[in-house]
């Protein structure tokens, strides 16, 4: 009896792995699939999928004719890695004293981090041209990097911070009682503990400034132009190209699975060191 | 000179008074614990005197210097924590060497002191590996071996057994005394468990309700409690306290009424009682309570064969009392037993405030 | 023309701008090289959209020699037709010089006062050369801010072997022969008639069709004191008439988000009839992204009761007042609209000429035979009726429409709803 409920136990598993599978690649699939297909056969009801309807063609257009995708990719690459990095060296150790050291308004200053974030983009969008034009940074990277940061620290800030409150009071008290001081104690036993939360809030900020769309498009022309850019250049206003801009699609998101299987063993191994109790 | 003194510690969190004028002298090489159920403010006491958290008012000093304003570092301590505390991405060394890293010792002393505090611990061959790759027993140990390699002029343990279960608790506490008879330095351990508390240390403060209720030597606590909760608190099986009025009908020779029964008082005890008219609360250690022959008759409640004694609760109207006899011996719940006490042994509090009626010796 | 309906990114845009002329005053730093006293910035769609010389591949060397001539230096900034509004508006609304000449499709009411109004400077020859009626959209107040590149009016689009197989050889000429003709070839799964209905705003929304058939009916849509006039017989006649090619169209349609999901079932063959602006007879043509290649004509857009009308794309060049070098600006439209230049962007990227003469062009007329049908069609009144708040408006107006079509409203209660709203929207005009 037991045998059997655990080879039925083990086929519940099995199945909802199945599906939970589909359920995430089947976008990506979709997407790769629509990028090797004619434009004419994706757009045919249902879709035309016999093999004559395939070709790379849409990756050889995305290629030769935007060339912006390229220097779109890397231009996202640089932005979002200087924004990721200088969100979690700027934010972390803000987001530790306001969780962890007595900090004279720290409800006020929590407030008013948020509320920086809680501006619509619309409403500082305006200044903020003003601002970056009279400092020459309009179409440059820096400044997408700048506005950004802008919004991706307070998320980083308030994230972290529960995380940091959520830890074990215990190590720190250890660390002090060892002689660290609180700088010591943050850079030698809180952030190593912490990798799977500092991982977890820099794929969030890689991922927002990889896809931000409405700061990018006012305040670049061409040089700094960045992925999303780029591919809603293949939507226009009379016609779609599917295919090429889903083949860019499946260009711009590689980096970003690539990073995350890449990071995957180092944020499961974070976790598990940090399931011990503290 | 004392190595460390309490002076009117009193510590709030908010409108939470958590300890209540505390006043502890500790000598110097003692080992004191701090008992007390949960909630008592010990572990905050424990704290300030680590230096973790600051008094609301009140003085600490250590070796007659006042250390308030000192980080723990400073005043030279060392604590094990509930739950270990160990540092979950470094090794057994590396948890143990950590603090003298952080004071700049050589590599080479570094090796020598954690390799000797590890061999005492009987952790050599696990230096290398991670907290989470060790056993219960072990990772306290290591918590131990962080504690002494700095050589520190105070240990503080905060419940450093609750984890563990009882045999591995028993052979910790014997490990802690060793360490302790052999280090000399003067230790604070926090617990709720009064066994543990007796049978571990020099002087025992017992604390309630953010306040120290009595601070002595394990005799004294348990044989001469100075109010009716440490009677309870101390001591297994749990004391029962009986309510008793004293009644003087009977000229000089004066007794307490508890429900049904009487119990009889010595000379002394009745001086002690001087002309108080109200009730009086009344205890007894149950190895005083003997059974058989002649005495007051009373129900027996409960058997409860030890080993080496059986435990009896013996009830009457409206209350009862605990006996412990040697041996195992065969009584039948439900029936009528005739028990005698030593009244030298009754032990008197006030039933106001709780406190000894100490007769003058 | 699929543009979201960002009213509120519109009026917070303008709220914005007027707090934000205080904000700063920073010193000018570095300027950057596009400011050079002999560059000119150019702000355009990407193709396949209307984009100029070096922008699209077309004139190129010609393009090349002008600057070489003019010691011009033409650098150009574009984005997808869908952004263009949004980076436009901020730009303009921050004050900051950033381009000089701008590309508009029907904003040129709303962003006029940032326009230099340089039409009446250009040559007689060439203002004699285009259709009059081409200027009403990026004219307001009287004064003329752009020039319209490319002849873009909305004409009807069918598929010859769908209606053949229904029985016809000839497009429907009248509202009942449309009527008809799209009733006959709902068959085998095709549908007679097809829209896109999905969004209320713009040019190309569905209150920019209505305003086809509002002209058609007889109707305008403003009095001559800007208050609504299309509560009237025409305006619900217009309505009624969409609401009766409904049941011959996909039922989905009213939930496509532009233009593009139209044609796209157009170029599968999936339906036999549309209204469509000329750009679709090339991409209908190329077989990697039709199965229509060979089967699509064109015709004028069947008449009403007041005959055949239409609206127009309104795809046009403007100068911003920021600009240091207004002249050689105007220069540069007028090579963008020099005859050569109109021929090659009608032959090498489809998109029409708006000189009357490139026009009528054997060429041009050889290599885009939907030419000639369009040409017609600016015979018959087009109006866009742009204001500034022309988006408001059409979000106002399409929305009661869509409601109308989709059977929540009667035509009657829907252009009654929409005349109330439109006149509250008039009124703030002021």
């Amino acid at each position: 009896m037991a045998a059997r409920q655990s080879i039925l136990g083990r086929a519940g598993i099995v199945l909802a792995l199945v599906v939970f599978v589909f359920a995430a690649t089947g976008p990506i699939v979709w997407l790769l699939l629509s990028s090797v297909l004619q434009q004419q056969a994706l757009t045919s009801i249902p879709p035309d999928l016999s093999p004559s309807s395939f070709t790379l063609a849409n990756y050889l257009e995305v290629f030769s004719s935007a060339a912006q995708l390229g220097r779109a990719i890397i231009n996202s690459l640089i932005v979002a890695t200087f924004t990721t990095a200088l969100a979690i060296i700027l934010g972390a150790p803000a987001a530790y004293a306001l969780a962890r050291l007595e900090i004279k308004h720290a409800g006020t200053i929590l407030l008013m981090v948020l509320a920086a974030q809680m501006f619509p983009a619309i409403v500082i969008a305006i200044p903020l041209f003003i601002t970056a034009s009279k400092l020459g940074l309009i179409d440059t990277k820096l400044l997408l990097i700048l506005v950004y940061l802008s919004f991706n620290l307070p998320i980083v800030i308030w994230v972290l911070r529960g995380f940091f409150m959520g830890l074990p009071l215990g190590l720190e008290r250890a660390a002090r009682v060892d002689g660290a001081s609180p700088l010591q104690t943050f850079l030698r036993i809180v952030l190593p503990i912490s990798l799977p939360s500092l991982f977890a809030a820099a794929i969030f900020a890689f991922i927002e400034a990889w896809n931000e769309f409405f700061f990018a498009l006012i305040m670049t022309r061409q040089t700094a132009q960045t992925v999303p850019l780029a591919i809603s250049a293949f939507a226009g206003q009379y016609q779609t190209m599917f295919g090429q801009m889903m083949a860019a699609a499946a260009i711009s998101v590689a980096p970003i699975i690539l990073l995350t299987i890449l990071l995957r063993n180092t944020i499961l191994r974070g976790f598990a060191d940090g399931m011990l109790k503290g | 000179m004392p190595s460390i003194e309490l002076i009117d510690i009193n510590k709030s969190y908010g409108a939470v008074h958590v300890c209540k004028g505390i006043n502890l002298t500790i000598a110097d090489r003692e080992f004191v614990t701090l008992l007390g159920s949960s909630g008592c403010g010990k572990t905050t006491t424990l704290n300030m005197i680590a230096g973790l958290d600051d008094p609301t008012s009140g003085d600490i000093l250590m070796d007659g210097r006042r250390v308030n304003d000192l980080e723990p570092v400073g005043r030279d301590v060392a604590m094990v924590f509930q739950n270990y505390a160990l540092y979950p991405h470094m090794t057994v060394a590396g948890n143990m060497g950590f603090n003298l890293r952080l004071r700049n010792f050589s590599p080479a002393e570094i090796h020598e002191r954690v390799g000797a505090a590890a061999s005492a611990l009987d952790l050599s061959h696990v230096l290398d590996r991670y907290p989470s790759q060790l056993s219960g027993g072990q990772q306290q140990r290591v918590a131990i071996g962080r504690a002494i390699v700095r050589h520190p002029k105070v240990f503080l343990f905060d419940e450093p057994f609750s984890n563990l279960d009882a045999a591995l608790r028993n052979r910790m506490r014997a490990e802690v005394k060793e360490l302790h008879l052999r280090l000399g330095v003067t230790s604070i351990f926090v617990t709720h468990d009064q066994e543990e508390a007796l049978s571990i240390s020099d002087r025992v403060a017992i604390m309630r309700n953010g306040s120290v209720e009595q601070f002595g030597t394990p005799e004294d606590v348990y044989a001469d409690p100075e109010t009716v909760e440490v009677a309870r608190f101390i001591g297994t099986p749990q004391v029962e306290i009986l309510e008793c009025v004293i009644d003087r009908s009977n000229g000089s020779n004066t007794v307490l009424r508890c429900g049904s029964a009487s119990l009889p008082i010595t000379a002394r005890q009745a001086v002690a009682l001087g002309t108080r008219t109200e009730k009086v609360l009344v205890t007894i250690r149950p190895e005083y309570v003997t059974i058989g022959g002649q005495g007051t008759s009373a129900t027996i409640r409960d058997v409860q064969p030890t080993g080496p004694s059986t435990l009896v609760k013996l009830g009457w109207e409206g209350s009862a009392i605990m006996a412990r006899l040697n041996g195992i011996v065969r009584l039948t719940v439900g029936e009528t037993a005739h028990f005698s006490i030593d009244p030298m042994q009754l032990m008197l509090f006030d039933n106001e405030s709780g406190r000894r009626i100490k007769t003058k010796s | 023309m699929n543009r979201l309906p960002f009213i509120d990114r519109r009026s917070l845009i303008k709220t914005a701008a007027s707090g934000a002329a205080a904000a700063l005053v920073l010193p000018s730093l570095s300027r950057p090289s596009w400011a050079d006293e002999t560059a000119l910035s150019v702000f355009s769609p990407l193709p396949p959209d209307p984009a100029p010389p070096g922008a699209a591949k077309f004139s190129e060397e010609a393009f090349a020699a002008w600057q070489k001539a003019n010691s011009a230096k033409v650098t150009y900034d574009m984005v997808a037709w869908p952004q263009l509004h949004d980076k436009m508006a901020t730009a303009f609304a921050s004050g900051e010089h950033v381009w000089d000449v701008v590309y508009m499709s029907g904003w040129v009411p709303e962003l006029a006062k940032f326009l230099v109004p340089f039409a009446k400077n250009l040559p007689k020859e060439l203002i004699d050369d285009l259709p009059k009626s081409s200027f009403s959209t990026v004219t307001w107040d009287g004064q003329s801010s752009g020039v319209v590149f490319t002849l873009s009016l909305l004409t009807l689009f069918y598929n010859t072997e769908l209606l053949q197989k229904a029985g016809f050889t000839a497009p429907p000429k009248t509202w009942d022969e449309l009527k008809n003709v799209a009733k006959e070839c709902t068959r085998d799964g095709n549908y007679g008639w097809v829209l896109n209905y999905g969004d209320p705003a713009g040019i190309g929304g569905t209150a920019s069709y209505w305003m086809c058939f509002l002209q058609q009916a007889g109707g305008k849509l403003y009095n001559e004191d800007g208050s609504p006039a299309f509560n009237s017989d025409a305006g619900i006649l217009a309505l009624q008439m969409m609401m009766d090619l409904m049941p011959y169209s996909d039922p989905g349609s009213i939930s496509y988000v532009g233009i593009n999901d139209a044609t796209n079932v157009m170029t599968a063959g999936k339906a036999a009839m549309m209204m469509n602006w000329p750009f679709m007879w090339k991409s209908a043509n190329d077989p990697a992204s039709s199965k229509i290649v060979g089967k699509l004509a064109g015709a004028l857009l069947p008449a009403g009761p007041a005959g055949s009308a239409s609206i127009d794309g309104t795809d046009a060049w403007t100068i911003t007042k920021t600009s240091k070098n207004p002249e050689l600006a105007t220069k540069l439209i007028e090579f963008y609209l020099d005859k050569d230049v109109q021929k090659r962007q009608a032959i090498d990227t489809g998109w029409l000429p708006i000189r009357l003469s490139v026009l009528s062009d054997p060429d041009v007329q050889k290599a885009l035979p939907n030419a000639a049908v369009v040409l017609e069609q600016a015979n018959h009144p087009y109006d866009s009726y742009v204001t500034p708040d022309y988006n408001e408006v059409t979000v106002a107006l399409g929305t009661e429409i869509n409601k109308a079509l989709a059977g929540k409203s009667s035509a009657k209660d829907a252009i009654a709803e929409a005349a109330n709203l439109v006149a509250a929207i008039v009124k703030k005009r002021g």
